[in-house]
């Protein structure tokens, strides 16, 4: 048993520093601004981070072109990336602070002193199951651009109010707002699909 | 329950959000590419630009500078009026005598014989033909140009030259001609002598010779000892009695003698001004560090060659060395700081930078002392650098076991080590040993290249509160001196000075202004009501400028100033929170409204441009808990309107005072000012230089 779990541990300690030799190659790639080592992190790296874009944007042109700006990004700086992280988790962040930096600049926000009632969101889990992955995103996009900003912040980036209106300039109360609505109308969306 | 359901949804959806990938889009890596592509046409375009600009503006200025020339060849040879003492003593002909070959050494004698002699010779303005036969009451008026000169060039056809004087004398063919190319042939001997023997030579041209000062015994004199000296020489080449007319009438004969401005000069510039530090936002992290200063000091020496009075080319070697700074305030709290911190760090490079240059020049005459110079060039590659790269740094403040701020920059050598544009105006002045001393200004632009580097604001394994790149260019206005050394001088025969001194004609002044002006406009940016006020005080004001006078009632006048201030704030006790130093550039126009005696009243109107004084523009936390930044450090251009009085004490020098309002359109600092009272509060101010400012002048105004 203990050698199984020894050998184990083994293969995964093998798998780790194989796929810390295929990050360097990789980022040494991009420090030589290769093309085709700029395609391959693209291509890997696009399913997760395109993810992130989608969310906060309300059409697939505008995740492309955010996402975009942030690849580009990350290829104009790679040299900033010293190695402590994952190249996944910085690339991650990068696009995060891009697409924080996009909602932050386009979209207006209302000041709110309105209190509201923290709305809950009452789907059937086993339906929700059933939705589709570009369903679900479409649904996202369909909520108008400051909840879906506030909704995609609190409840798929994990932020707090607090964090949410220091990224977007506005009040904890605001924030509570925004997100309460967002739940509403997602809840309709999800109703009528 | 439902907050259970809830809850799970939410998971639940962003359990899948954040696993569950998106297929591939083949469309979104054409965009991705072409947007890569157009980057690289950019730099690509970035670069040739920089080069075809270059060789284009060098191209105009090359191209300019000839035709200029082709259409103003009467550098030197601009009619000097005829004005003043000289006409009361003798008549002369202005027409012709002030044709001056341009590269060559020359001389003339203008002789305006009172009665007609066997020597008199009539040239006609058009024909330029003897007439031998001059009538005896027309002697006033019967002028006789004898212009001996070595020249060797023809000059411009737009004028009547004095070769061409010469070659119609030489073929009129009469007696008295002869008798006159025998004194032509002479004298061309004597001023070849006199050429070959400078200190001969300056002993004849030297100031005391002839004096237009209304003492006509003494000009006489002194121009019947010219004279003298003149037929000594003679006797070592041929008759003296050629010349021997002269000594009996020499209040006939006027001696001119012209600048004439060294090909060559060995330049030395020292410079100073504004640079950039280019900060991103960053591509991690959401806090920017400041730009807090960005300076750049230059040393130069250069070969200076000019070919003709207009134009010139410099070639040389420029070292220069920039300071950069860029601060943020981090406050307690922020990823668990114990307190707050005032970090900065320095991303120049530690190495000194050098750049080969050539300049074109284009000068413009203003009078015999004083010409504007006008240039511009192109300076490329960092030659004296190490080979491959240079002058990485880095420099870090830690806390525990993260930085705080921390940057890395790196720089290229060759080609790739960057090139600037750079142009810029001079006000050159002629000493009397014909160097030049020039005071102006530039500005240079960053074509390509420059140090890059990236920045990290407070970066630990977890948490970076910022990093991103930065680079540093050099564009930006600069002021510089210069003072260069003209070289082959014992070559040429004359001095800068118009023996036919003017009294009395305004030319241009130097002047001093000691005194101290008001407040600066500060206004609140915003609402802070526990921030105390801001409050200023008088500061002292220095101005330095020079004048040139276009009339006797109009100049020009362009100086360097320097003023300071400190703003205070409270709470209860006085505490400086920051200092502002700034150079000042005045170009105004200034008019004598009224001159009475010795006393003189004037007015001004023009332009002033600010240079705030990179590196003494902050004393960031003298107390505790008041702290506060200047966010912009940009040059800003006011207008500027004055009056004064002065009065004559003796000679040239003039005592007076000044007064003066600028206006500033602009910000020349927005200042955030943070108290740590026991609600902490941050105000905002932005500081205008608008102000009034008085004083006394120093004046010493040269005349003609």
């Amino acid at each position: 048993m203990n050698i199984a779990i020894q050998h184990q541990a083994g293969t995964l300690e093998t798998q780790v520093s194989q796929d810390k030799l295929e990050e360097q190659e990789l980022v040494s790639g991009l420090i030589a601004r290769n093309r085709a080592v700029q395609k391959q992190v693209y291509k890997k790296y696009f399913g997760k981070m395109l993810g992130v874009t989608m969310r906060y944007t309300s059409n697939r042109e505008d995740a492309y072109e955010i996402l975009n700006d942030a690849f580009m990004k990350v290829f104009d700086s790679i040299e900033n990336f010293k190695g402590t992280g994952s190249l996944s988790g910085w690339i991650y962040r990068i696009v995060q602070y891009t697409t924080y930096a996009h909602v932050r600049k386009k979209y207006k926000y209302k000041v709110i002193h309105e209190e509201v009632k923290p709305h809950l969101i009452t789907v059937d889990n086993d339906a929700m199951s059933n939705i589709g992955l570009e369903v679900i995103y479409e649904m996202i996009q369909k909520l108008p651009n400051s909840h879906r900003t506030v909704f995609s912040m609190f409840v798929l980036d994990g932020l707090k109010h607090q964090e949410i209106a220091d990224q977007l300039g506005i009040s904890r109360g605001t924030s509570k707002w925004y997100l309460a609505k967002a739940r509403i109308r997602l809840q309709e969306l999800l109703k009528n699909y | 329950m439902n907050s259970r359901y809830n809850k799970s949804f939410e998971e639940n959806l962003r359990s899948r959000l954040n696993k569950e990938e998106l297929p591939f889009d083949e469309d979104a890596w054409d965009l991705m590419e072409s947007k890569l592509d157009q980057k690289g046409g950019d730099a690509w375009w970035n670069r040739s630009k920089g080069i075809i600009l270059g060789v284009s503006i060098i191209g105009l200025l090359f191209i300019g500078g000839i035709t200029w020339n082709m259409f103003f060849t009467d550098y030197d040879n601009q009619a000097i009026p005829n004005q003043g003492a000289v006409s009361e003593i003798i008549a002369t002909d202005q027409s012709e005598n002030s044709a001056f070959n341009e590269t060559n050494e020359t001389q003339v004698l203008e002789v305006d014989r009172a009665e007609a002699t066997d020597h008199s010779l009539n040239e006609s303005p058009s024909s330029s033909s003897l007439d031998e036969n001059s009538n005896q009451s027309t002697t006033k008026e019967s002028k006789v140009n004898r212009i001996y000169s070595n020249s060797t060039t023809g000059s411009a056809p737009s004028k009547t030259s004095k070769k061409q004087i010469i070659t119609q004398e030489t073929n009129a063919g009469s007696s008295n001609r002869l008798q006159d190319d025998s004194a032509e042939n002479n004298m061309s001997e004597l001023l070849r002598f006199s050429n070959e023997n400078s200190s001969v030579r300056n002993k004849l041209t030297g100031d005391g010779i002839i004096k237009r000062d209304k003492k006509k015994i003494g000009l006489i004199d002194s121009k019947k000892k010219y004279i003298k000296d003149f037929s000594m020489l003679s006797t070592k080449a041929s008759k003296i009695e050629d010349v021997a007319w002269m000594l009996d009438e020499p209040e006939m004969v006027v001696i001119e003698e012209h600048v004439d401005i060294p090909k060559h000069y060995l330049n030395v510039t020292y410079g100073g001004g504004m640079a950039n530090l280019e900060i991103d936002e960053p591509s991690l992290g959401n806090v920017r560090p400041n730009e807090s200063l960005n300076r750049e000091n230059y040393l130069s020496l250069s070969y200076l060659y000019r070919p003709i009075k207009r134009f010139g080319i410099e070639a040389g070697l420029q070292v220069q060395v920039f300071n950069f700074m860029m601060s943020q305030y981090l406050e307690e709290g922020t990823f668990d700081l114990d307190k707050d911190y005032y970090v900065h760090s320095y991303p120049h490079l530690r190495e000194i930078q050098s750049e080969p240059f050539i300049n074109l020049h284009l000068y413009q005459k203003i009078n015999r002392r004083l010409e504007v110079d006008l240039y511009g060039g192109f300076y490329a590659m960092q030659l004296l650098a190490g080979s491959g790269s240079y002058g990485s740094s880095s420099k870090g403040i830690k806390y525990q076991d993260s930085y705080l701020i921390t940057h890395e920059v790196e720089g290229k050598t060759g080609i790739e080590g960057g090139a600037r544009l750079k142009l810029g105006v001079n006000f050159n002045i002629l000493t009397s040993k014909l160097n030049t001393v020039g005071v102006g200004f530039a500005y240079t632009s960053q074509l390509y290249g420059g140090p890059t580097g990236t920045y990290s604001l407070f970066q630990s394994a977890d948490n970076t509160l910022g990093t991103g790149n930065l680079r540093t260019n050099g564009n930006g206005f600069k002021v510089q001196i210069n003072y260069g050394f003209g070289l082959g001088k014992n070559k040429l025969d004359i001095r800068y000075m118009n023996k036919r001194e003017i009294f009395g004609d305004k030319n241009f002044f130097v002047s001093t202004h000691f005194g101290g002006r008001t407040n600066s406009v500060i206004t609140k940016l915003n609402e802070c009501s526990n921030c105390a006020e801001v409050t200023t005080r008088t500061h002292p004001y220095y101005e330095l400028n020079i004048g040139h006078y276009f009339t006797q009632k109009l100049a020009v006048v362009f100086g360097l100033g320097y003023h300071s201030e400190i703003q205070y704030t409270g709470p209860g006790e006085w505490n400086s929170i920051f200092g502002i130093s700034t150079f000042n550039v005045p170009v105004f126009l200034q008019y004598d409204l009224l001159s009475k005696g010795k006393f003189n009243f004037y007015g001004q109107a023009g332009t002033s441009f600010d240079f705030r004084k990179i590196g003494n523009g902050l004393y960031p936390v003298v107390t505790p808990g008041l702290r506060g930044f200047i966010q912009e450090d940009k040059l800003k251009v006011n207008a500027r309107l004055g009056v004064g009085a002065d009065y004559k004490l003796f000679k040239g020098l003039h005592i007076g005072i000044e007064a003066k309002y600028q206006h500033a359109f602009d910000t020349i600092a927005e200042i955030t000012n943070q108290a740590a009272l026991s609600e902490p509060q941050v105000s905002q101010f932005s500081v205008k230089h608008s102000f009034l400012s008085a004083g006394i002048n120093l004046k010493y105004l040269f005349t003609n």
